[in-house]
């Protein structure tokens, strides 16, 4: 699908292109549980995001299911593996695979997350937590420079929720993000969800976080489910977005003039027509601001095998 | 501890990866990560110990899960708790998270144990493997497939000449038990009864057709053919081979097999 072709057929108005890139409208992560319905009913949504990672290798069905949904559908790439922050040097294989899958797919855009996956050649396929200080921003610059460079686009980064903060930490993160985005010209992609869980687990303000970011780089937004255990909450991208989320959502609207938005849901996945009801009150809180957000119960989790979930692993014979 | 990046980012893989729970009230995490009014230091990096051993745990299940249902969950989690102590993952991809896992089982068989189950075990964990590789591999969907109406419109001489090329990533694995079944009812989630499965040798051919697995269970004289056509991929190579079948059935393996989409034009 072309460009020109999104920028008409999107209801949600262009508003400001971001770094060049269009506002693609409401959006669903394409999931593998999801695959025969969408390729039956050609669903009403604006764009899908895939992982990167359970596509850039795949040379069976999978792939040939991307590549039919690509016809229909404009894609963006979400990667979970480039670690940007981490000290081993960057995967240039990696990075090669990423670029031939974004040309093949036409991605609109590449992106990944504000975080570090492993270090001394593991991979621990979590996205975690970076220490916020001077050295950190240096290393995170000059290794954005090197990815844009190599991928040929801006890289687009989003604010990983997290579950702990750096004693060494000098740097608050919207102000990381805000000064990552003035040396590299890179975009944000704004996770709301993210934030009300990261706010949460280490005491800050959320509103203040999102009021404090470069608005006019972020060219996407994420919502999501949580899970909430009382001491914290884990980014399950499990069960329907919070109300406290949606609220700051509204805020982060307001604040970027609207930007494409993206529905993640990762665990206990529903049907497809329950994840697009769920992204339809986007569209519905954005016509008219609720006064209030309905009441929700927070439903505190006793299990203690909830787990962040920032994968999605195509199995065999799906 | 300096708080160099390249030092934290190995301390604390090394606190996550580990098994061990963190230490309580650990002066090393609480010097390196703040606590809140909720969660101590040492519970803070426990949740990324916990997630990481959850969610690989998980994405193994999700790679084998048929061997998963056999050994049932809880000696599963043991099986991949040492299998990722051993093998930590180094792949940016989770596809490659449980290439060494059949391996891993069968050097850490203990050697005292007998019967059939721990070899089934092994065996189903690298028929699965092969299943999912093949899944996922290259398949021949792009590619023209041969028929039997063109093998047979060959001229005699022609036939002895034609180079028989397989479809890519085709297999021939062999096995000491019916392990394809055993997957099969596995994966349909039937119940299955392996005090009854006897030692059998099969062998089987596996490739893709059409975004599908394949898996043929083949005759001794069919996996003979298939893999001396494999080495010699003209017939007036391999029909010279003493331990082959008459040539007319030779022929019809060939034809049958390429019915069935194994050989590409």
């Amino acid at each position: 699908m072309k460009l020109s072709g999104m920028m008409n057929k999107n209801k949600h108005k262009p508003s400001i292109p971001r770094l060049g890139l269009p506002n693609l409208g409401m959006g669903i992560g394409l999931r593998s549980v999801h695959f025969e319905h969408i390729l039956k009913y050609k669903p009403k949504v604006d764009w899908f995001e895939i992982i990167s990672e359970n596509f850039m290798d795949s040379k069976g069905r999978p792939r040939h299911i991307l590549n039919q949904i690509v016809e229909h559908y404009p894609v963006v790439m979400h990667g979970v593996s480039m670690s940007i922050g981490s000290s081993d040097p960057l995967n240039l294989e990696y990075l090669q695979k990423l670029k031939t899958l974004a040309n093949e797919v036409q991605a609109v855009w590449v992106s990944d997350h504000l975080c570090w996956t492993g270090i001394a050649g593991k991979n621990t396929h979590d996205l975690l937590p970076m220490p916020l200080t001077e050295e950190s921003l240096s290393h995170v610059i000059s290794r954005i420079h090197q990815v844009q460079d190599m991928l040929d686009r801006p890289l687009i980064l989003e604010n990983p929720s997290t579950y702990l903060s750096f004693q060494a930490s000098s740097i608050p993160e919207s102000e990381f993000l805000r000064r990552m985005v003035e040396a590299t010209g890179c975009g944000l992609l704004l996770d709301v969800n993210n934030v009300y869980v990261s706010a949460f687990n280490n005491e800050f303000d959320p509103e203040a976080y999102i009021k404090d970011l470069p608005h006019h780089a972020i060219v996407q937004m994420h919502l999501a489910g949580h899970s909430h255990l009382g001491s914290h909450i884990i980014d399950s991208h499990k069960g329907k977005v919070d109300p406290a989320v949606w609220k700051l959502f509204v805020l982060a609207w307001q604040l970027t003039g609207g930007v494409s938005c993206l529905l993640e849901w990762d665990a206990e996945i529903p049907s497809f027509p329950e994840v697009q009801a769920e992204l339809a009150k986007a569209s519905s809180y954005l016509k008219k601001v609720p006064d209030t957000f309905p009441e929700f119960k927070i439903e505190y989790e006793t299990n203690s095998k909830v787990v962040s979930n920032p994968l999605n692993v195509v199995q065999s014979g799906e | 501890m300096e708080n160099k990046l390249s030092e934290l980012q190995l301390w604390m893989q090394k606190a996550i990866t580990q098994q061990q729970p963190i230490k309580h009230q650990s002066i090393n995490t609480q010097a390196v990560v703040q606590s809140t009014n909720k969660l101590s230091a040492t519970e803070r990096l426990g949740i990324y110990q916990t997630s990481y051993w959850l969610r690989l745990i998980d994405c193994l299940t999700a790679i084998y899960p048929a061997l998963e249902k056999f050994t049932g969950k809880e000696l599963f989690q043991l099986f991949a708790e040492d299998y990722l102590r051993t093998h930590p993952p180094t792949s940016y991809t989770l596809s490659e998270l449980g290439e060494y896992f059949p391996a891993f089982l069968k050097k850490t068989k203990p050697a005292e144990t007998q019967g059939v189950w721990s070899d089934l075990i092994i065996e189903l964990a690298e028929f699965e493997y092969l299943f999912g590789k093949t899944y996922d591999n290259e398949g021949s969907e792009e590619l023209q497939l041969l028929t039997s109406a063109e093998l047979l419109a060959l001229t005699p001489s022609n036939l002895l000449k034609h180079p028989f090329q397989f479809v890519p990533n085709v297999l021939f694995p062999e096995f000491n038990y019916p392990i394809k079944n055993l997957f099969n009812q596995l994966r349909s989630k039937e119940e299955t009864d392996y005090q009854n499965i006897k030692p059998s040798r099969t062998r089987y051919c596996i490739f893709r057709h059409q975004y599908k697995v394949r898996i043929i269970e083949l005759e001794e004289g069919q996996f003979q053919v298939l893999q001396g056509i494999y080495k010699n991929p003209r017939l007036e190579d391999l029909l010279p081979i003493s331990t082959m079948p008459e040539k007319a059935q030779v022929l019809a393996i060939l034809i049958n097999f390429t019915d069935l989409g194994l050989f590409l034009v």
